[in-house]
């Protein structure tokens, strides 16, 4: 047996499989345009290529098996730097980014921007402050990461139950979103297609782990950015002759709000710790695009931004990621491309929101009631979009759309061909999926690593441990499940997750590498605090004691969490030798990871025991 | 391999490329969208100043801030000896 691996990046002919993998899926669209044009029925050949681009990812899941724990939790050490940037940008960003911060920006303007900064931010956060570290530190998860650091197993046990609940609640958004999507595409019930998203992102990393996650991740973004790229490039060149549609939407945002600015709807001015994002349901527009503060008080803003960003960073499944590279600087580089390949999806996400906020201004506003253009017909048909009075001129203040609506409507207002709208659908349902697994992934691996065999001295042997790690992604899989039934809606359950993640697990990450004298109880302890204030504000805000948004009820608990983990360490005994060798190691790059030299040395031993 | 005695050395240089990143970028972060609808009237690129910075700048700005910090870091550690080679 092997004990050092030091295979370069995995397979010569990775990029070989997945350009025959983007040209087989182009191919795939292309053949459902001649189809079209064949006269084939739009609502089945929709649904036909929806249903079999999703039916597609599980099938190269299930191609890439893991053989042990290594590949299953950290795809054998040994992916591309660019491919693990992708795997952690559509995990970041994920079926709720592409639906719902479209959604959001396109039904608020100027004021839903907080949303990608935040995002972008948090990519940037971990990418300087944590992943580096957590790559060479080695462990498979957050928790287990923490509990090395500071030679715990209390402390790997409660930061793992600490971190299920956001990771919980972001993985039933993924599926609330991807079910949102594949319902609309098909027709089938929400319920139906919960289930039918959960078993499908459950399935594409039962049998590989991160290995088959890292490809099927690959293709899910390949799928995603057609999706994007594709409709927003074709209006970009419809409207202005330039195919860069991530510049010229703003042009044309500019030459329309003198018509928004006209409109009658109230220009109200929210609180200054207001946050209100708009919702799930149909509701109207109510503010120009261009102006600020109306929805999100202008103290809100800077509190916000960082509370997502902090959210985000301290995310197991993104976090997970950092395992994969081969060295702390493939790590940072990997960083590198996460964070270029995030803002690049939010740029083109926030100028889908920006051509088809451009669409309603131009077809709907000031349009007679009962002449309305035939995708808002569409639209209302699907009970995505409504207007006040019919027969008369409608005013902007007097239209309502569903927000998670915006993404798949642009090529529909666009006049594009229906495989193109379905294109839209597939990719966007892709990224969903792609959230889901991320989540499964990280929530299986706590609960089978951290929970079930985080007590003990020494992990199982590679069977068990394989087994009950594919036991527990299905255990996951089954709590997205039943989690999705009970988000109403997305954006707030991500939000909510962040702010959760922010004020737990957040503060600890980057102080236990910075500061060596963070100690066990000082961590609980600030964990504990932090998530507690947290989840406390958001009950009481629920209950109606008083009223604070939940994003902004982390920029409490963060505080809360850093000053009782600064006093308790301070009060109490920092680490043992052992957690100061493991910070000392963490701190400097190149040579073997921690956890892989523990796991080489316990090899070792039983090897020696066996003989 | 990093020398021991370079190591204390190699940390406080790395903390302080931290600082470097991050400081900047988030005073950025920050500042600007509590300043972006007072710089709407003005246009560059024919759309409004505010918006651009707001949703293409800081966007921008993110991507180049990681760049320069995995050139930078990535010189700190040849500058220190640790530097991996694969």
């Amino acid at each position: 047996m092997t004990l050092i691996q030091t295979a370069r990046f995995s397979g010569r002919r990775t990029g070989t499989y997945i350009a025959i993998f983007a040209s087989t899926y182009v191919t795939f669209y292309l053949a459902g345009l001649i189809a079209e044009q064949m006269g084939m029925s739009v609502p089945r050949l929709s649904k036909g290529l929806v249903l079999a681009s999703a039916l597609l990812f599980p099938v190269v899941g299930l191609l890439l098996p893991a053989d042990d724990s290594r590949e299953f939790y950290a795809s054998g050490r040994r992916v591309s730097p660019y491919f693990s940037g992708l795997s952690v940008a559509m995990t970041a960003v994920g079926g709720t980014g592409v639906i719902c911060i479209t959604g959001a920006i396109f039904k608020l303007g100027m004021d839903a921007l907080v949303l990608p900064i935040g995002w972008a931010t948090g990519t940037v956060f971990a990418g300087v402050l944590l992943f580096p570290f957590l790559r060479k530190c080695g462990a498979y998860s957050v928790a287990s990461f923490l509990g090395l650091r500071l030679d715990s197993r209390f402390v790997r046990m409660v930061s793992a139950a600490v971190l299920i609940v956001p990771t919980v609640m972001v993985l039933a958004a993924e599926i609330r979103v991807g079910a949102f999507v594949a319902s609309w595409v098909s027709g089938y019930s929400e319920a139906a297609t919960i289930a039918f998203v959960a078993v499908v992102a459950t399935s594409t990393v039962l049998v590989g782990g991160m290995r088959a996650f890292t490809w099927t991740s690959t293709t899910q973004a390949i799928a995603a950015i057609l999706a994007m790229v594709v409709p927003a490039t074709i209006v970009s060149l419809l409207i202005s002759n330039l195919p860069v549609p991530q510049m010229m939407h703003g042009t044309l945002l500019r030459s329309y709000s003198h018509v928004e600015f006209s409109q009658a709807y109230p220009l109200t001015q929210s609180g200054g710790l207001d946050f209100r994002m708009p919702g799930a349901g149909l509701e109207p527009f109510t503010g120009p695009f261009l102006q600020s503060f109306s929805h999100v008080g202008r103290f809100s803003v800077p509190f916000a931004i960082l509370v997502i960003a902090f959210g985000l960073a301290g995310l197991p499944a993104v976090l997970n990621r950092a395992g994969t590279s081969q060295t702390t600087y493939d790590a940072r580089k990997a960083m590198g491309w996460a964070v270029l390949n995030t803002t690049f999806f939010l740029l083109t996400l926030a100028s889908i929101a920006g051509f088809m906020r451009c669409y309603v201004i131009d077809q709907i506003v000031n349009a007679p009631g009962d002449r309305l253009p035939i995708w808002f017909q569409l639209l209302q048909q699907l009970g995505a979009a409504s207007v006040g009075k019919t027969r008369e001129a409608i005013a902007m203040g007097a239209i309502s759309m569903k927000r998670d609506a915006a993404f798949m409507a642009l090529p529909m207002a666009a006049g594009l061909p229906a495989p193109l709208v379905a294109l839209a659908a597939a990719g966007a349902l892709a990224a969903a999926l792609a959230g889901a697994s991320a989540h499964i992934l990280a929530l299986g691996g706590m609960l089978s690593e951290d929970l079930l065999h985080g007590g003990r001295l020494e992990p199982p042997e590679e069977t068990p441990r394989l087994w009950t790690a594919r036991i527990s992604v299905v255990a996951a899989g089954g709590a997205g499940l039943v989690g999705a039934f009970f988000v109403a809606d997305p954006l707030a359950a991500v939000l909510a997750a962040l702010a959760l993640s922010a004020a737990t697990v957040f503060p600890v990450l980057p102080l236990s590498i910075l500061w060596r004298k963070v100690s066990r109880l000082g961590a609980v302890g600030g964990m504990l605090a932090g998530g507690g204030v947290t989840l406390g504000l958001m009950l009481a805000s629920t209950s109606g004691l008083f009223q604070i948004a939940p994003i902004l009820a982390g920029a409490v608990g963060v505080p809360v969490n850093l000053i009782v983990m600064v006093l308790l360490s301070e009060a109490s005994v920092s680490g043992n030798r052992r957690a100061l060798e493991v910070v000392r190691d963490i701190r400097i790059p190149g040579g073997e990871a921690v956890y892989d030299r523990d796991m080489r040395l316990l090899r070792r031993k039983r090897a020696t025991a066996g003989l | 391999m990093i020398d021991w005695g370079e190591r204390k050395r190699y940390w406080r240089d790395t903390k302080w490329q931290m600082v470097a990143t991050l400081a900047p970028f988030l005073v950025g972060v920050l500042a600007l969208p509590v300043y972006a609808e007072a710089l709407n009237n003005r246009p560059v690129f024919g759309m409004p100043l505010g918006y651009f910075l707001l949703c293409h700048g800081l966007l921008f700005i993110a991507a180049i801030v990681m760049a320069s910090y995995v050139n930078r870091q990535d010189a700190i550690d040849r500058w220190h000896g640790a530097n991996e080679d694969p």
